[in-house]
């Protein structure tokens, strides 16, 4: 059961806008309502006014050419991800975010928007993001800006966005033939559990032994979402041996800032990074020498 | 804060009904209290357990967790409009013949789901049975053969078209 709320239900845009600018902090947006209505449920939030922005249309729909990229509505559910041949076969990293989020339920329904507002450190679609050099667009009546994922979250639980802007989309760069993405999410169970820790890996490699560069970020392992950068430094150049590949996963478990929570303890983190960082970087690089990640 | 009720049109299994909601009424409030179609069931409220999972435009989804008025102009299939009077549907026999039903609190949910995957993958694995039913607890827990009650009725759907 929910509280008492008053809702508004923009029909465009500019209204939306235009409303949001008025009412900033006073009003909670909803998209898929799987985040907010949770944290409403049983009096635990009060909002006393939700905007529901389901209904517009600059926020939906998904466009892929090999060449641009991918650029993604935020209300896009994870559903309609999972399902898109363009998000499997090329922006494979993604993928595995969208497709582990919650149930088939919760994904029917949670969008991919929601999910990077909702900035928890754990959200499964912030590391593939990060790791694909994503950026997002943001709107006010005052415009339209450009924010880059790694600029996205200035601290736990807070996003870039101002008080009255809305994020509309999201771009992914075009990828590159000699590159392959994953993601690993390590949780106590297959499906309905969030991560305890998450580390994508976007790898180029033009020869498929040599690391020509690598983006690596890893979520739950420090109060935002971060990129290993050391880690990536280390790889560069080098081919990628299991030893080498086991001392990046030293590297980024040194660098990471994971702290202790009911879910499982520094220590314990730590030891986990050293094994998901290399196996999910033996995963990229298993994918460019089969060339299964191609535009 | 407004008592205000919005007008809303819900197609419920085959059937157009009008209603006046308030906002914070859920999908599921709306389904059990103004329809009295309890077949759905209330549980966690939260979205994790299942048990209100109905068909909503074709897709599952927890309908405690969606507003009445989000979804003016939908339709929506509940457990109730599965069968066709006395005839069951095929999933919902198959629950029986399988002994998959125990208290069977969980069950309206699970075959929601279990319709919503049979349609997007008529001839799932063991394994894609699990994670399409993964958003739905069972507490008495008989999962074996809640998954062999889905995946044989998938083998007659194949064998009857076959
Ligand atoms: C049972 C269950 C399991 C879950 N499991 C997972 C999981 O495994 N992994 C995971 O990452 N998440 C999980 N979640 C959380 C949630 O489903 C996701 O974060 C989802 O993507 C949220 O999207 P939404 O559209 O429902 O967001 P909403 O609840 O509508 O909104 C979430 C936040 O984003 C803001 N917001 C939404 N859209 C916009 C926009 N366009 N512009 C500005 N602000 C906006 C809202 O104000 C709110 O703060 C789970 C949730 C449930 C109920």
């Amino acid at each position: 059961m929910l509280n008492k709320f008053d809702l508004l239900v923009p029909k465009t845009l500019d209204e939306a806008l235009q409303q949001y600018a008025e009412l900033g902090s006073k009003c909670k947006i909803f998209a898929g309502g799987t985040d907010v209505l949770v944290s409403m449920h049983g009096g635990h939030k009060a909002y006393a006014l939700l905007m529901d922005i389901k209904n517009l249309e600059e926020l939906k729909g998904v466009e892929y050419t090999p060449e641009k990229g991918i650029v993604i509505g935020a209300l896009t559910t994870h559903r309609c991800l999972e399902r898109l041949p363009a998000i499997k076969e090329v922006y494979t990293a993604l993928f595995e975010g969208v497709s582990q989020v919650g149930s088939v339920q919760t994904r029917n329904r949670g969008t991919i928007g929601g999910n990077i507002c909702n900035a928890v450190p754990s959200g499964d679609t912030l590391g593939p993001l990060l790791a694909l050099n994503a950026s997002v667009i943001v709107q006010s009546v005052k415009g339209a800006r450009e924010i880059p994922f790694g600029e996205l979250f200035p601290g736990p639980k807070k996003t870039a966005l101002k008080e009255d802007e809305l994020l509309i989309k999201i771009l992914i760069p075009a990828r590159l033939s000699n590159s392959a993405s994953a993601y690993t999410k390590f949780a106590r169970r297959n499906s309905m559990d969030l991560a305890l820790l998450g580390t994508a890996t976007d790898l180029i490699s033009n020869d498929g032994k040599t690391c020509d560069n690598a983006r690596i970020s890893l979520t739950t392992a420090a109060p935002t979402i971060i990129r290993a950068r050391k880690t990536e430094e280390f790889l560069v150049g080098k081919e990628l041996t299991k030893d080498v590949m086991k001392e990046a996963g030293e590297i980024a478990s040194a660098e990471a800032k994971p702290r202790s929570s009911w879910r499982s303890s520094e220590e314990y983190r730590r030891e986990v990074l050293k094994a998901i960082v290399p196996r999910t970087l033996a995963i990229a690089l298993d994918r460019i020498q089969k060339g299964v990640n191609i535009p | 804060m407004s008592t205000q009720k919005y007008p809303i049109k819900l197609e419920v299994n085959g059937e157009w009904h009008t209603l006046q909601v308030a906002a914070q009424h859920s999908l599921l409030q709306v389904l059990r209290d103004q329809l009295n179609l309890t077949g759905t069931k209330e549980c966690c409220d939260e979205g994790e357990c299942g048990a209100c999972t109905v068909l909503l435009n074709g897709r599952s989804v927890t309908s405690c967790l969606i507003l009445a008025v989000e979804v003016d102009g939908s339709s929506i299939t509940t457990i109730e409009g599965l069968g066709q009077g006395d005839q069951l549907d095929p999933l919902q026999e198959s629950f029986l013949e399988h002994g998959a039903v125990q208290c069977g609190f969980c069950i309206p949910g699970i075959i929601m789901s279990g319709k919503y995957l049979l349609k997007k993958n008529p001839k799932p694995t063991y394994e894609e049975v699990q994670e399409g039913l993964a958003g739905n607890l069972c507490r008495c827990a008989g999962y074996g053969q809640i998954i062999e009650a889905v995946l044989s009725t998938a083998e007659k759907a194949g064998e009857a078209q076959s």
